[in-house]
Parts: structure tokens; C-alpha cells; sequence
């Protein structure tokens, strides 16, 4: 199953993306340490960024919240900022 | 439910080492059910899909000896330009004849062109496309029964570095014997006495653990052993006398190296 929905706010706005788990995506930036979190929104097929300024990239795996743990599990994909 | 390995998680992390804007997108499946490489043969078969093109050639079967438990796929999202470069350095891999990098896995799928989507199943050579996904991350699945093996791993990883099989070859450790040849295993402080042993040779400075002669350096003792029994004594079993014979021996030594000294001068 994918969700396929038009980015809205932050890097991914106005972008058409496709997102393989149902609760949105992260877009992050490696090389700049930074990160934004998408929530799909199924009902207008939209993902919305909740945080246009984003958030400090957390590459601790040992943390609480973590990229790599995003990755692992299956509520949020992982994908590269444009 | 099923295992991630270790292997996996560590080609997420050198693949994001030889390409620095890489993220690592995920493993496992996009839910138990899910069909192909990213969910376990358990998952598979108790779902009824016992038939799933993952479980089916050499390598991947139960009867093989796969991991039952693992997730045997991996994701990894790259921007445009990094897309085309990876799935085009795979690409030439997969189809040069004399390149088995990628023998250990199945398929790999990602863009050629930054537009259209490409699938590359290196076990039959066969070609095709994918979901556009792929467009901006690259699916690298199976084989089932080296989702543990770290040399399939650095095997792939050297691929998306861009090296050849040549270079490959000579930046990677030489592979372990072939069965069948006799090898001595060394634990820990085995190898740490054959370490110690190795260095005392080379400087010259390995003694004698024991007897009379504890202390001497054992090639002088041999030496000097070697000298009574040419003169029909017995062997070195006094220190004094030793003491005696290692001065002569010293005499001689340095006679030995005079000599030398001058003809090199000479």
C-alpha cells in the first residue's frame, strides 16, 4: 500500500509525494543536520508539515526519537529533503 | 514479526558514509502481510504466501538454510543526481559478466534517468520497472540466505562507491581458506604467546623460561650446546660453565663482526 498526497509547508511544499506508511513521512537533510515531520492527511490527501522551521536531526540511536528509529518502524517513512 | 540484522543496519551505514546526503528508509515491511524481500519467509508463509517470488530460487528457500525470522531488504533515500549515480554504478556491475559483486543478492531497483524506474534482478538478468517510489530510493532485496554475511555487504557497498572489481579485490582482506585446508585456530592468549614468540625471534631476545639456563638467550644456549657436543662434553647444565663458554662464544662474536666491519670498509 502507498499514500500519494501533495506536500504542504517546509521543503516538500507543493511537491507531489508518495509515502510507503500510512501516518506521513520525515524529509531529512544530512547534510545540514535537519529534519521535518509530515503528517498525512488521507481524507484531503495532503501532507502536512508540522513544523515549517523543522527540528535539529537526531542520528542517536541510543535517543528517545531518532531518525534510525523512524526508519525501523512502521508508522513514518524516511526520505531525503529536495 | 520478524529480525533485522546486523549486516543490514550496517549497510545503512556505510552506504550513508559513501554517499553523504543518503538517509537510511527502512527495513522492515510495510505490514506483516506485505509480499517480497522487506518481510520475513515466516511472516510470508503464515500469511499464505508460500509462493512469493522471494522464497522461491537457490538461495532463498527454506530448505536452504535461510533466515526464517529476517527482513531481508533495504531501502535507502537518495536526491535525484544520487539516485541515477548509485543505480547506475550498480547497473554496470550487474552487467559485466566478470563482476560477481552482486551475486549474493537478488534485485536492486532504482532510476537510470532520474524519470523512469528500473528493476534489475541480478539472479536471472532479468529487467523491468517499479513503483515510483523508487524514484527517490533505492530497494536493495535478498538474497534470503546472506542477510547475515557482511562480505556480501562490503561487496555491495563497494559497487555504490563506484570501484571496480579490481580495486575491490585489492582493498578488501584476502578470504578465508577453502575448507578442507588445515588451519590452526588461536584463542586469545594462544596468539598472544605466538605474538610474543614472533617479536623475541625477531629482536633476538627470546630466553630460556627454565632450568639451569633460565634467563639466556636461547639461540646462544643452542649455539653454545652445539659447541659441547662437537668437543664431546655434555650439554650446558652449569651456570658457571656457561657463563665461561658465553664469554668465548661473545669473543668470537665480536671477531666475527670485526671482520665483517673491515671487509665492508674493505
Amino acid at each position: 500500500m502507498l499514500y500519494l498526497g501533495v506536500g504542504v509547508g517546509g521543503p516538500f511544499d507543493g511537491v507531489e509525494v508518495i509515502s510507503r506508511f500510512p501516518k506521513g513521512f520525515l524529509a531529512v537533510d544530512r547534510p545540514i543536520n535537519r529534519c521535518w515531520i509530515y503528517d498525512f492527511q488521507e481524507n484531503i490527501s495532503q501532507f502536512v508539515v508540522r513544523d515549517a522551521d523543522g527540528y535539529d536531526l537526531v542520528n542517536d540511536i541510543t535517543a528517545p526519537k531518532n531518525r534510525v528509529r523512524a526508519a525501523l518502524e512502521d508508522e513514518y517513512d524516511v526520505m531525503v529533503a529536495p | 514479526m520478524g529480525t533485522i540484522s546486523e549486516a543490514l543496519l550496517e549497510m545503512s551505514r556505510l552506504w550513508e558514509e559513501t554517499i553523504p546526503a543518503a538517509v537510511f528508509s527502512g527495513v522492515a515491511p510495510s505490514s506483516q502481510t506485505a509480499y517480497g524481500y522487506h518481510n520475513s519467509a515466516n511472516n510470508l508463509i503464515n500469511s499464505g504466501q508460500s509462493n512469493d517470488y522471494s522464497l522461491q530460487i537457490n538461495g532463498d528457500r527454506t530448505s536452504d538454510g535461510i533466515d526464517r525470522d529476517a527482513y531481508c531488504a533495504i531501502d535507502m533515500s537518495m536526491n535525484r543526481s544520487d539516485m541515477i549515480l548509485v543505480t547506475n554504478r550498480v547497473y554496470k556491475s550487474w552487467k559485466d559478466a566478470n563482476d560477481p559483486r552482486l551475486d549474493k543478492h537478488r534485485e536492486g531497483i532504482g532510476t537510470l534517468d532520474g524519470n523512469n524506474v528500473t528493476y534489475m534482478d541480478f539472479q536471472s538478468g532479468q529487467l523491468g520497472s517499479a513503483d515510483d517510489s523508487h524514484l527517490w530510493h533505492f530497494h536493495k532485496g535478498g538474497l534470503r540466505l546472506y542477510v547475515n554475511d557482511m562480505e556480501s555487504v562490503n561487496a555491495f557497498i563497494s559497487v555504490i562507491k563506484g570501484q571496480t572489481y579490481a580495486e575491490y579485490l585489492s582493498s578488501s582482506p584476502p578470504p578465508p581458506p577453502s575448507p578442507g585446508v588445515d588451519m590452526a585456530f588461536l584463542d586469545d592468549s594462544n596468539a598472544a604467546a605466538l605474538a610474543y614468540r614472533i617479536d623475541a625471534m625477531v629482536s633476538g631476545s627470546e630466553t630460556a623460561r627454565g632450568g639451569p639456563v633460565v634467563g639466556e638467550q636461547i639461540w646462544i644456549v643452542q649455539h653454545i650446546n652445539a659447541i659441547e657436543k662437537k668437543l664431546g662434553t655434555s650439554p650446558t647444565t652449569d651456570g658457571a660453565k656457561l657463563a665461561e663458554l658465553e664469554s668465548k662464544v661473545d669473543a668470537i662474536l665480536a671477531k666475527l663482526a670485526s671482520v665483517g666491519d673491515a671487509l665492508k670498509s674493505g
